[in-house]
């Protein structure tokens, strides 16, 4: 990681550290100027999220300080092995958004791994960080048909009925350009190997 | 022991966008739990989410940063314990149960757990089927999705042990028979009751609720 040697906080010009280092000093350090830092970074990406998603913009707002809280205090809870910093962030975002709508569900699922299920060693040597900027690029290059059911999928939280009947496409039509968009991304994550 | 029937990338895509409704969510959760394979397509599709939340332009916030950083200090609730550790069902299922299932007998041959999750008013429960058990063949009015837990059956479309995520679309009729030497148990999610092929699937429906 960036930070070899411990800094006097004064000294440390966060805005040029990297995401994973901000969160470890949150982490660690219980940093408030690291967290402010996260905070100019990612506090209006949720919001915009939360809003494309239907919230109204006062709930938002109090969602995103929720958001940013969570990510105060469960700091120490991301693993950098398995999401990059802003997967982590979108993965909090999604969770509190479903328990904000609360249409049909009532309990929050999660994956936990099974004690008996060990984790393939391959998963673990990759470098989330590096692999997100990969996801970057490839996602500016998608055709913008892709990019649009992507964005309706994880950020209007539409299902794929409703995005076909809003962009008047057959569900087949809709269905098969999310997945070729996701294998596309997928190929660009695991470094181009197909 | 690797799974080797696994949920679609559509139910992903929807479990990674927060879109899937909640028993389809616990559905997918629980064979990912099972499934390394699955877990690992399941961190591309939520990068993909974190991806385009990294796309968004940033924009100015007013106040809101003062206002979170005044409450940095609040007391936390505790995380939530980890569900307790169970050989047959997997922690998604124990986080939602707590405990032992309750089950019912409902026919000589099966027994049955609801689980307080539903789906077009259909309980998601898990069911146990006993050795040599045979279901007769069936369609299905929607979606039906079943998570082998314990055991394991052939059917006409393969076989399935602990971990196999057996999907049939409306298209699909199968029957299937549990192994001789052991009972199934099995996480079941539908959209719809089941439509019977048979005289003796009729009788098994009508008895059965499904």
């Amino acid at each position: 990681m960036g930070l070899a040697a411990p800094l006097e906080p004064a000294y440390v010009d966060w805005a040029s550290v990297p995401d994973g280092d901000v969160v470890r000093a949150i982490a660690e350090d219980r940093d408030r100027e690291a967290f402010a830092e996260l905070f100019s970074r990612y506090a209006s990406r949720v919001r915009t999220f939360l809003v494309a998603g239907g919230l109204a913009p006062t709930l938002a707002d109090d969602l995103t300080q929720e958001i940013l809280l969570e990510i105060w205090r469960r700091a120490e809870r991301y693993d950098p092995t398995r999401a990059s910093v802003t997967t982590w962030i979108f993965t909090i975002c999604r969770s509190r958004r479903i328990d904000a709508l609360r249409r049909e569900r009532v309990h929050l699922v999660e994956v936990e791994v099974d004690p008996g299920d060990p984790v393939p060693s391959h998963e673990l040597g990759l470098d989330r960080e590096r692999s997100a900027t990969a996801l970057r690029v490839a996602l500016a290059d998608l055709p913008p048909e892709q990019a649009a059911v992507l964005d309706g999928a994880y950020f209007a939280g539409k299902s794929m009925s409703q995005i076909a009947e809003e962009q008047r496409l057959p569900v087949g039509t809709v269905k098969s350009r999310v997945r070729l968009a996701v294998e596309r991304l997928r190929v660009a994550l695991s470094g181009g190997a197909p | 022991m690797t799974p080797h029937h696994h949920v679609s990338g559509e139910l992903l895509t929807a479990y990674a966008a927060g879109t899937a409704p909640e028993a389809i969510a616990l559905f997918v959760a629980s064979h990912a739990s099972l499934c390394a394979a699955c877990r690992a397509r399941l961190a591309a599709e939520e990068a993909v989410g974190g991806a385009l939340l990294g796309a968004i332009a940033p924009a100015p916030l007013n106040d809101l940063l003062a206002r979170t950083l005044a409450r940095l200090d609040e007391p936390v609730a505790p995380a939530p314990a980890p569900p307790p550790r169970h050989a047959v069902l997997p922690p998604p299922v124990m986080r939602l149960l707590g405990g032992e299932p309750t089950w019912r007998r409902v026919v000589p041959n099966l027994e049955i757990a609801e689980l307080p999750v539903r789906l077009n008013g259909n309980p998601a429960v898990l069911t146990r089927l006993a050795a040599g058990s045979v279901v007769p063949p069936h369609t299905h009015a929607g979606w039906e999705l079943q998570l082998v837990l314990s055991g394991g059956y052939q059917a006409d479309d393969g076989r399935f042990d602990r971990g196999d995520a057996h999907c049939a679309d409306p298209s699909v009729s199968h029957g299937f028979r549990v192994d001789a030497d052991a009972p199934c148990v099995s996480l079941l999610v539908r959209e719809a009751r089941i439509i019977p092929k048979t005289l003796r699937g009729r009788v098994f429906c009508w008895f059965t609720g499904a």
